[in-house]
Order: C-alpha cells, then sequence, then structure tokens
C-alpha cells in the first residue's frame, strides 16, 4: 500500500519539493522526508479535507523544516518595496510549468518559500508568519519583493530566449 | 473664501481607519492570483528519481526494526546459609 501510494502521489510531490528547494539534492531530501512523514502519520488522517491537501501540507511543512534547519529563513530586512503588478508577470502564464519552476526556483530560499506559500498554496500571511515565525510584514514584503525579482528574471529569461531565436 | 481657510480645508487630513491598508495591499497581491501560473505549479508533475523509493522503503524498515538489546542478567546474591 505504501509503494503504491508513493507511486500515485510522487510525481506531484517531487514537483512541490522541486519548487521548495534549491536544486534536485534538496528536492530529493525532502521527497524521503516527506513520505516517511506520511506513512507514519497515516493514522492520524481524519478524512477531513481531501487526502492531497494532507499530504501536500506535510510536504510544505517539511520543507520549511528542512529549510530552517539549514538556518535558510532568516527573516530578511524590512524593506518597502512598490507593488509592480507588470506586464511580465503575466508572460508566466504562457510558460510551461517545468520553466516556470525553474525561474521560482532561483529566487532566494527566504522569497521562494514565501512566494510558494502565498501564491501557489494559497497559505494567508497570517498562516506564513506562524509557521515561518516571522511577522505579516515580513511576510508581505518577501511577497513582494519576490513578485519584483520575479519579474526581472522573467524579463531576463525573454531576452535570453530572443538573443537565441534570433541568432 | 478666505485664503486661509481655503489652504486649511486643501491641507485638512484625517487618519484612514484601521485595516484600509491591508485590504489595499490584500487586494494588490491578490492581483497576482488572477494569474493562471499559481494553477500551473500547483498541478505540476515530475517524475522522482529512480533511487528514492528504495530510500524511503529502507528508512521505514530501519525504523521499525526493534533495536535489540541483550539481556543482562542481575548477579544473584548467595542465599545465607541456614
Amino acid at each position: 500500500m505504501q509503494e503504491e501510494l508513493y507511486r500515485r502521489f510522487s510525481p506531484r510531490m517531487y514537483a512541490v519539493c522541486l519548487r521548495y528547494a534549491g536544486n534536485t539534492e534538496e528536492a530529493e531530501d525532502i521527497l524521503q522526508e516527506g513520505f516517511v512523514k506520511v506513512f507514519k502519520k497515516l493514522d492520524s488522517f481524519r478524512s477531513e479535507g481531501s487526502f492531497e491537501g494532507w499530504i501536500r501540507r506535510i510536504f510544505v511543512n517539511t520543507a520549511i523544516e528542512h529549510f530552517r534547519r539549514k538556518r535558510y529563513l532568516m527573516p530578511v530586512t524590512e524593506k518597502e518595496e512598490n507593488t509592480i503588478e507588470g506586464k511580465y508577470l503575466s508572460i508566466l502564464d504562457d510558460l510551461a510549468a517545468r520553466d516556470i519552476m525553474a525561474l521560482v526556483q532561483e529566487l532566494s530560499p527566504g522569497y521562494r518559500t514565501v512566494f510558494n506559500m502565498y501564491v501557489v498554496e494559497g497559505y494567508t500571511h497570517k498562516e506564513i508568519a506562524d509557521m515561518l515565525g516571522i511577522s505579516e510584514g515580513t511576510s508581505k514584503s518577501q511577497l513582494s519583493r519576490a513578485k519584483v525579482i520575479l519579474q526581472e528574471m522573467v524579463k531576463k529569461f525573454i531576452d535570453q530566449h530572443r538573443g537565441a531565436q534570433s541568432k | 473664501m478666505s485664503s486661509e481657510l481655503k489652504n486649511k480645508i486643501l491641507n485638512h487630513q484625517v487618519t484612514p481607519p484601521a485595516g484600509v491598508w491591508d485590504k489595499i495591499a490584500a487586494e494588490l497581491d491578490d492581483s497576482l492570483l488572477q494569474h493562471q501560473f499559481p494553477g500551473k505549479l500547483y498541478d505540476a508533475e515530475v517524475t522522482a528519481p529512480s533511487g528514492v523509493w528504495n530510500k524511503i522503503e529502507a528508512s521505514l524498515s530501519d525504523e521499525q526494526t526493534p533495536i535489540e538489546t541483550k539481556r543482562r542478567i542481575a548477579p544473584t546474591a548467595p542465599t545465607p546459609s541456614a
């Protein structure tokens, strides 16, 4: 049964791990640690929500613990940023998931974690603050900064792509 | 209207109710959620590296194996002879 669950959920959970991790080695560690936890906690699943949602939460928590151990999640200095909702983020909609994931992976661990938790997993700033042990303000400013950096990365990605095509 | 009164009205400031900024910020943040890419990322699937299952299995069986401990037999004190 354990192997069956692994076969069914590992592709999705590995994608989650890759989004939170900076490289494939870290993602693999989180995947392994996460599944061991899932199998150990299986009896505590209460069928209140979806099973996949329950597994996903375990993986997000495992990724957070992993980075906390590595001291990646030190809160950054709060910095005021203009919230830019420019044209570049819309371009992400047209990219393949693989390319978007590669861009998200390039964000620094703090920005990447808040971005993933808020934008993809749908946690509120309050929940993120509680889970990461930071203030809500820090969570908001990290997200805002992540957006700005991501926009710059998308712009670079497009420029590189155009450059490659014109050669 | 005197220019002094006009200035007063022009420069009049009132602190907005608490919580307004949070609502504005939330709306700005939520504009991100209107994109399609968060959904793409949420549903993304990547095949895990081939050796991971074996490591998980090994790690689970390691923890399930009871640790063998050598039983220590307490030395029996000699019974006093009657």
